[in-house]
């Protein structure tokens, strides 16, 4: 555990000397939970249906692929938090450490098939350093939805990684229709498609608390950062203010 | 990587041997192209979101990302008054990421690097073509078993491929 607090410190140490090498902190984009491409530092990461791949983009105009490991299929997203990569897929939830040239590092391949042996459905994972939120979404009305499935499994799973080559569920929680999700302290915010967005007070996430639900809109993906909500949907984007999350407050919608 | 695509088409295509006395009209897939220039100005006017996928915070602004169609850019300064300013148009996109005065946008096999320093004027900077990428529809049709219209590589990069009939079409997938 120590070693890995190290090697965080280290890389964020790494970062900073990088961003502040010319003066200027650079403006660097935040992806919410469904983005197969982030950036860490000078290094771009995206996944495609197989891959992971690296680009060095020291110059944003000039990338340049410097790794590329095949995941296998149906990899759909990517995260990352303090020096690890989370990748979500179909099947598995993949681990990397990032190394100090940039590439990714495999640290473990958490299969969900132990809680559905033949099911697939589409997920997103993110990270708070100390664990990773799944949700594992199918559809069962739209056969061609590529996440359909002819049994429905939706739920939101939540592993220990104190061990990163280890990852351990310690709990699970039934969802209607879970989808894109941000973590901000202790508080987690879970869209759920057309039961709109879940909070949850996750101090002990063994043990979550939903502590407000905001209706009457299909939820896609969030952001929560700064006291400011996020939420896309099909058609709409929402923005919420929770400062105080007891009472939480619109802002303001844009629906087209 | 080519000559394997190349070697891969010449055992997919079944040519057609004479010219049919009437039209054979059959339902196939045909390609959608899109157009990259270095140079390019990919920004047009805003436009009504249909179906977001993700989202990226960038400073004041969200850049909201419709796959296959592009990037929405929504003034934020202001929650209370978010504004959509201006569409990037790239038919394909995948994902995108952002980062000073850049975003790059994955769409079919490539990579493409938008200058964003001005929305209303963004500006295409660089194109990468992606080796070995899954996630392109190239030449032809992926896990497809059918005519298709044949590839015309000057009228573009292919993004997708849609089903209509096709009149007397040329290339067809064996698998």
């Amino acid at each position: 555990m120590k070693k890995s607090t190290q090697l965080i410190l280290s890389f964020y140490l790494l970062i900073s000397a990088s961003c502040s090498s010319d003066g200027n902190q650079s403006n660097v984009g935040l992806n919410s939970s469904y983005s197969g491409m982030i950036t860490v530092g000078s290094f771009l990461y995206q996944v495609d249906p197989s891959n992971i791949t690296t680009y060095d983009i020291s110059d944003a105009t000039n990338p340049v692929e410097v790794n590329k490991q095949n995941l296998g299929f149906e990899i759909e997203t990517i995260y990352h938090f303090g020096g690890v990569l989370f990748v979500g897929s179909a099947r598995a939830l993949f681990i990397f450490e990032i190394g100090e040239n940039g590439v990714p590092v495999p640290k473990s391949e958490t299969s969900y098939d132990t809680f559905q042996a033949d099911q697939t459905p589409c997920d997103p994972v993110i990270s708070d350093g100390s664990y990773a939120y799944v949700t594992l979404a199918t559809t069962t009305s739209n056969p061609t939805n590529p996440c359909f499935r002819p049994e429905p499994f939706n739920k939101l799973l939540i592993y220990d990684i104190a061990n990163l080559s280890n990852p351990t569920l310690v709990a699970e929680r039934e969802m209607e229709e879970p989808k894109g999700l941000s973590k901000d302290g202790n508080y987690l915010f879970v869209c759920d498609g057309t039961n709109g967005l879940k909070i949850f007070d996750a101090s002990d996430v063994e043990n979550l608390i939903e502590i407000y639900h905001i209706s009457g809109q299909n939820t896609r993906d969030a952001i929560a950062k700064d006291e400011l909500l996020i939420v896309v949907g099909q058609s709409e984007l929402r923005q919420y203010d929770y400062s105080n999350i007891n009472a939480i407050v619109e802002l303001g919608r844009l629906d087209l | 990587m080519k000559f394997v695509l190349f070697a891969l088409m010449s055992l997919l295509f079944v040519q057609c041997e004479d010219e049919p006395i009437e039209d054979m009209i059959v339902s196939g897939l045909s390609p959608r192209y899109t157009t990259l220039m270095l140079g390019q100005n990919v920004s047009v006017e805003a436009m009504e979101f249909d179906e977001l996928s993700n989202f990226i915070v960038f400073g004041d602004y969200l850049l909201l990302v419709e796959r296959s169609k592009g990037i929405h850019i929504v003034n934020n300064v202001d929650p209370a008054n978010p504004i959509n300013i201006v569409f990037i148009e790239m038919p394909g996109t995948i994902g995108a990421v952002a980062i000073d005065d850049n975003m790059i946008i994955s769409l079919a096999n490539y990579l493409i690097t938008v200058d964003i320093s001005d929305f209303t004027d963004a500006t295409i900077v660089n194109i990468l073509e992606i080796e070995n990428s899954n996630q392109g529809e190239g030449l032809y049709p992926l896990d497809y078993n059918g005519y298709f219209e044949c590839v015309d590589p000057d009228r573009g990069i292919v993004y997708e491929w849609v089903r209509e009939d096709l009149i007397n079409p040329k290339c067809k997938t064996v698998q």
